[in-house]
């Protein structure tokens, strides 16, 4: 779960991490108020999760409160990447020298935290270390010793920023007590005066903590029901599949030849209701040409999905149904998925099973 | 022979009373596997499929010592009970639980790694040597012995491949699921060397999917290996920033994608299959090229 910016500049203050003065506006009234408080130029960004906000016209500056409402009002009904800002963000604006990059991220080669600084803030810092790997510096730390102060120090050594040190350590505490996939500060902007403030915050928090994390759980979206992943896409085909990777593989196939109407993966928790709660779910998509069924019996009873499946069948289903259902209970399986009307594919190619699916729909390769 | 069990390897179930430990336990005897014990704590005393059940791996071991334990285990234990594990010696911890936090992951890879013992998932299906060994709850009736070793990030990708390569004759020396999620015990590079120096493995299946750079890791250990290697790739037409299920697989900025792992492993000399059905063929032809 990504956190907005101000959520994550609260996380940073707690810590002890500097921020600009600002609020939230939920409108161009209370933006007006908050400019008039903080006094003189300020900047109002836009609070949306999509990436690459700055270029995408979600940050502007102010010089005056009325003009600070006039921004606010215009970001507000701007969606960027699809999507509408909750809030703005109305902050002073700050005189800068430098800026600089301080990240903290999961390597997931490594199997550590990352840490990553550069002098060389305030842009994309992958295409940074692409275009001069020496701005970059890189290191791994042990998850169970934590951050260094050692190792902070040296880390930072080479910015001319002599706060940086401490800021690092304070993101590290960020970043290990929200269980957070990234901490990130780009820009960290040095101020003429030598002051690191944080201009910006990236913090993706880690869905699978939520349950520890309680100060998040109001935020988390509801689960999608009984542990499926669904997802909507723009096709006519409607997939239920258990397993990710086989479901993204059963979409490359159905996609080279039609268009996937879903992505939905079972999870390892298959049900009889379950299962017909995901039939209904993708049969309820408008236009569906057919639906292809993809599961395999390892810790999934298939068996007992069968008998949804069934179910669901019986209340009259008006476009073909393909099955390809493999692993225990195999036999069963079929003998029940059969006996709905559903048509089942014994072999064990994926190919095969999108094959007859599309035979079905008129979509022959 | 084969990569990190064999007929030897003696397992605990840790949270074997609980509905998918017992079906598992039942499939993994039926597959041969030897189970020495079982433990649920407030349970000791219990037997299930046969199997002594204990209180803690430690009356366990002291009872019947296991080199491997396998985790049934909720999410929110899962970090106390594979750390249990560890500190009672066991060498293998095969974690089948979903769900667990990443930063228990980075902990316990870093214990096992301390401890000198080897973590595979969280969110793996297991491991199988066909016809010796199966920890996990893949389905035995899909594998067979044989020279080919597999490793998948997707578990029911993996039961897909390795029952096509079975079809064709060729058997398997052991299949891995190294699990889905951002972070995880045994990364894709680290198994691919274990497979290099497997006297039994003649060449490696990579399954790999779009997120976090495991094949990327992978395709540099491939590059210095003698042995054939084939990949496939699931996730061609994910959108990018969307996940898919897996917490690991998301396409971000322009890294990650299918696309962009297939161009590195192809340049490491390792043969791309476009669909999960071409694999066995390109296996096939890889090891008559090789002999």
């Amino acid at each position: 779960m990504r956190l907005h910016e101000w959520e994550g500049k609260g996380l940073f203050r707690e810590a002890g991490i500097a921020v600009p003065r600002g609020e939230v506006a939920q409108g161009s009234e209370e933006a007006v108020c908050i400019a008039g408080e903080l006094g003189g130029a300020v900047v109002v960004k836009a609070q949306v999760l999509a990436g690459g906000r700055g270029h995408a016209g979600g940050i502007c500056k102010a010089g005056t409160p009325k003009e600070a409402g006039e921004v606010a009002a215009q970001l507000l009904h701007t969606p960027i990447k699809g999507c509408f800002p909750e809030g703005v963000l109305v902050e002073e604006r700050l005189e800068i020298a430098r800026e600089l990059y301080l990240g903290l991220a999961v390597d997931g080669v490594e199997g550590r935290p990352a840490v990553v600084v550069s002098g060389e803030g305030g842009v994309d810092i992958e295409a940074v270390a692409a275009r001069r790997p020496g701005a970059v510096r890189r290191a791994h730390l042990d998850p169970l010793a934590g951050m260094d102060r050692a190792l902070a120090a040296e880390l930072t050594a080479g910015l001319g920023a002599p706060g940086a040190a401490e800021v690092l350590c304070c993101l590290y505490e960020v970043f290990a007590e929200n269980e957070a996939l990234i901490a990130e500060i780009n820009p960290l902007a040095l101020l003429p005066d030598g002051r690191l403030v944080a201009l910006d915050a990236v913090v993706e928090i880690d869905d699978a903590a939520l349950f520890r994390l309680p100060r998040w759980q109001g935020r988390a979206k509801k689960a999608a029901g009984l542990g499926m992943t669904f997802v909507e896409l723009e096709g006519e085909i409607g997939l239920v599949c258990s397993g990710a990777g086989l479901g993204m593989a059963t979409m490359d196939l159905i996609a080279e030849r039609a268009r996937p109407a879903n992505f939905l993966e079972t999870g390892g928790g298959i049900t009889r209701e379950l299962m017909a709660q995901a039939m209904r779910l993708v049969l309820g998509r408008p236009g569906l040409k057919g639906v292809l069924i993809n599961i395999y019996g390892g810790i999934n009873p298939i068996h007992e999905g069968a008998l949804g499946v069934a179910e669901v069948m019986a209340e009259g289903v008006e476009v073909p149904v393909v099955a390809k259902a493999l692993g225990n209970h195999q036999e069963e399986t079929w003998a029940i998925l059969e006996k709905a009307g559903v048509e089942v594919v014994r072999e064990s190619e994926t190919e095969k099973a999108v094959a007859a699916l599309l035979a079905r729909v008129g979509k022959e390769g | 022979m084969g990569i990190l069990v064999d007929g030897a390897t003696r397992v605990c179930v840790q949270g074997i009373t609980g509905r998918a430990g017992r079906m598992q336990t039942q499939y993994m005897l039926e597959a041969g596997t030897r189970i020495v014990s079982g433990v649920t704590p407030g349970k000791g005393g219990e037997v299930v499929e046969g199997v002594r059940v204990f209180n803690t791996l430690a009356e366990a071991q002291s009872a019947a010592p296991a080199d491997a334990s396998v985790l049934f285990v909720p999410p929110a234990v899962a970090e106390a009970a594979a750390t249990q594990a560890l500190e009672a010696g066991i060498r293998l911890v095969v974690l089948i639980t979903e769900g667990v936090p990443v930063h228990s992951a980075l902990r316990l890879r870093a214990r096992a790694l301390a401890a000198g013992a080897r973590l595979l998932g969280p969110t793996t299906p297991g491991i199988i040597n066909p016809g010796r060994c199966k920890i996990g709850i893949m389905p035995a009736r899909f594998y067979t012995p044989g020279p080919v070793g597999l490793i998948s990030r997707s578990g029911t990708l993996s039961y897909e491949i390795g029952a096509q390569l079975s079809a064709v004759g060729l058997g398997q020396s052991t299949v891995v699921g190294m699990g889905a999620d951002p972070a995880v015990g045994t990364g894709m590079a680290e198994l691919l060397k274990l497979f290099a120096l497997d006297p039994q493995t003649e060449a490696v299946v990579l399954v790999g999917e779009v997120g976090g750079a495991q094949e990327e890791a992978a395709a540099r250990v491939a590059q210095t290996m003698d042995k054939p290697v084939v990949a496939y790739i699931a996730g061609h037409s994910v959108p990018p920033g969307v996940r898919m299920g897996h917490a690991g697989a998301i396409v971000q900025g322009g890294s990650g994608s299918a696309a962009e792992k297939l161009r590195v492993l192809e340049q490491a000399g390792v043969c791309v299959a476009r669909q999960p059905g071409q694999v066995a063929g390109l296996v096939r032809e890889a090891l008559k090229g090789g002999s």
